[in-house]
């Protein structure tokens, strides 16, 4: 795969487009005109202003800002767990919300619980697993809203536990396991339906700096596997793993850069 | 489907004493109803058989209505009292009568014999010497009082067998004297088994001749009941209407007035019997479904606060492609369970109850019905929906970013 395109604030999206189809990348999502607005009463709050933003298959994306900046909400609206108040929102080949248009559309709830369910994976920086359910259970869940049957979900379960080194703890509780191990049995369970997309919000957040070394090591290598891994974090050298850094400020892209570090020695030849 | 039922099980489990303490309102609730409703049944039942036993040629004349409701007493009470001439009256007169007799009761008496006593708990009854032959008892040992006995206020006693195995235990009774408060009796005889039930097994009593009670008990007065046979079963209507004839000729009832008294047969008394088990039976129904919905309550209180405590286990959910309609599926099933966990709970605990009371009662047999059980199940259910799906709604509802947060 080829070293990826940089991408400028404010660039016109088409030309995006273009320059993907020139290097051959795919695009996964695509932010055009994005605003998220709440109303607090009689304050109104632009957590995102007209963000345009595109992220292509395998990006490996960190994306940074103080808190307020509205990260949460970029990633709330990635994760299709929140919807914009304007602009439109592609997900691979489908309209997410289209708030432009004359006609909206906007997806649903089951539509948008379907494609968290099937196109990402999170992990969150508390883990929030499941805490009387066993590491198998609670990477099972994504496998049960999905509907898939019980001798199927045995194998992927199994299958994600052996990928993040917990086989042997399947049977354990979360709080049987230490933190590095609770985060690894989350991105079990964000890995376990193969996703398009791993979302994982300050990772590392509730983790020594040893642990969150392992947990990193878990995601380079996820994203080695031609995953698309999206990390929000305050922590720059956490950031530092990510091949491409976007930086938010008020609720617009301050900056949208190559990790150039890591694209001199790509790890994905 | 299965998977919800799977995953509620699951969190049932894992919250043992909160599901404990959810169900113990259904529970109990269950319970109360359906051994109220074995014991109603059973008591019915011992009812219909005991009225058997006395045989379909029987009926009885007395001065109050079999069952006695409200305040009708007074209007009751005014009423002429039947005395045991007028049994020697029917029997002497009646064609279609074969025998009457006469009889009163008091309880709560204590016979003694030499250093032995029974408790506080004997039942004297005062009878005429036709009450043997009426009755159809059987005499086990000894004989039974007559005419010759009546007539001359004997002091002799027939034994029910509970005393006799109680104060005879290796004696002979025959001849010996007991003691009925400060009164002395000659024992003459000792009764088989008799038919019957009450808390009280019907054994444990004694018999004594009507003059005799009257003298012994006068302050027991009052007016005796009558029970009359029939000659034949066929002539059961004759008989009951020549009785009533002769009766309101004697009592002097003038034409166009209603009876002074009260005539039934063993089958009216089940008919009565029965109207009184609907009662007790609405009644049961009502105070059940007043009791369960407060246990629908409950659960519905135990649900919002689980929904509250595991919200971010539902943003977890949510987050990994739960629809809403999983999670109200998820909570409702919930607490469709836990109501349906104390509905068996309760109908064990209502079946051992039955058990012990079948036991604790001689001649009752306590069943729980079918329909109690199916109608457990099904009410429970409903309980279980109606209470459960305000808070599983509620847990649908959440905004999965806000319940993630959720500290």
């Amino acid at each position: 795969m080829e070293v990826k395109s940089e991408k400028k604030v404010g660039e016109n999206p088409e030309k995006t487009e273009e320059k993907n189809n020139m290097t051959g990348q795919n695009t996964l999502i695509k932010f055009d005109h994005i605003s998220r607005i709440y109303q607090m009463g009689a304050e109104t709050i632009r957590a995102l202003d007209d963000i345009s933003l595109t992220i292509h298959v395998n990006d490996y994306i960190s994306i940074m800002g103080p808190s307020g900046s509205g990260k949460s909400t970029l990633m709330n609206i990635i994760g299709c767990l929140d919807t914009p108040t304007s602009g439109v929102y592609q997900f691979e080949d489908e309209i997410v919300c289209d708030m432009n248009s004359e006609k909206i559309i906007k997806m649903n709830d089951n539509q948008l619980a379907s494609i968290r369910n099937k196109k990402i994976g999170f992990v969150f920086q508390t883990f929030n697993l499941l805490p009387r359910a066993t590491a198998f259970q609670n990477v099972e869940l994504p496998l049960i809203y999905a509907g898939i049957p019980r001798h199927e979900r045995r194998e992927k379960v199994l299958k994600a536990l052996k990928d993040v080194s917990l086989a042997d703890r399947s049977t354990h509780t979360p709080s049987e396991l230490s933190g590095g191990q609770r985060q690894r049995v989350a991105i079990a369970r964000a890995l376990v339906n193969s996703p398009s997309i791993i979302l994982a919000d300050e990772p590392t957040g509730n983790l020594d700096s040893e642990t969150s070394r392992e947990i990193m090591v878990f995601l380079d290598e996820l994203h080695r596997l031609n995953n698309t891994v999206i990390i929000v974090t305050h922590e720059p050298d956490i950031a530092a793993h990510a091949h491409r850094m976007i930086h938010i400020l008020d609720g617009k892209i301050d900056r949208d850069e190559i990790n150039h570090q890591k694209i001199k020695n790509p790890v994905n030849v | 489907m299965i998977e919800y039922f799977r995953s509620a099980i699951y969190s049932l489990i894992s919250n043992k004493l909160r599901s404990a303490l959810t169900i113990l309102g259904i529970f109990i609730g269950v319970w109360a109803i359906v051994s109220m409703q074995s014991v109603v049944e059973g008591f019915d039942r011992s009812m219909r058989n005991m009225m058997a036993e006395f045989g379909t040629e029987s009926f009885f004349i007395q001065k109050f209505p079999a069952i006695v409701m409200g305040h009708n007493w007074r209007k009751y009470n005014r009423r002429k009292d039947f005395t045991y001439q007028d049994a020697y009256y029917l029997e002497e007169t009646g064609l279609y009568i074969q025998s009457v007799s006469a009889y009163m009761s008091t309880g709560a008496q204590t016979i003694k014999y030499k250093d032995k006593k029974t408790g506080p708990v004997v039942g004297v009854l005062g009878a005429t010497a036709g009450f043997f032959s009426t009755n159809a008892t059987t005499i086990a040992d000894g004989r039974v009082f007559n005419k010759n006995d009546e007539d001359r206020n004997s002091n002799v006693v027939v034994l029910g067998m509970d005393i006799y195995d109680e104060l005879f235990p290796f004696e002979d009774p025959l001849g010996k004297e007991v003691r009925i408060g400060n009164t002395k009796f000659t024992v003459v005889g000792v009764l088989n088994p008799l038919p019957g039930f009450s808390f009280e097994s019907p054994d444990n009593m004694v018999i004594i001749p009507i003059t005799t009670y009257q003298k012994t008990f006068s302050w027991s007065s009052g007016s005796m009941q009558l029970m009359l046979r029939a000659v034949s079963t066929e002539v059961l209507d004759e008989a009951m209407d020549e009785a009533i004839a002769l009766m309101r000729i004697r009592r002097k009832v003038e034409p166009g007035q209603p009876n002074d008294f009260e005539i039934f047969t063993g089958d009216s008394i089940i008919d009565t019997m029965q109207n009184m088990t609907i009662y007790i039976q609405f009644a049961t129904m009502g105070i059940a479904g007043i009791s369960l919905v407060v246990a629908g309550i409950g659960i519905m209180n135990i649900m919002l606060v689980s929904v509250i405590e595991r919200t971010r286990e539902i943003g977890t959910r949510k987050a990994v492609g739960a629809k809403s309609s999983a999670i109200l599926w998820q909570f409702l099933i919930e607490a469709i369970i836990l109501s349906q966990i104390g509905a068996i709970f309760g109908l064990i605990l209502a079946y051992i109850t039955s058990l012990v009371y079948t036991q604790l009662v001689p001649g009752l047999t306590a069943n729980i019905p079918l329909w109690a059980v199916i109608s457990a199940f099904g009410y429970c259910s409903l309980i279980g929906i109606v209470f459960g799906l305000f808070p599983a709604r509620k847990a649908a509802r959440l905004n999965p970013i806000d319940a993630l947060r959720y500290e």
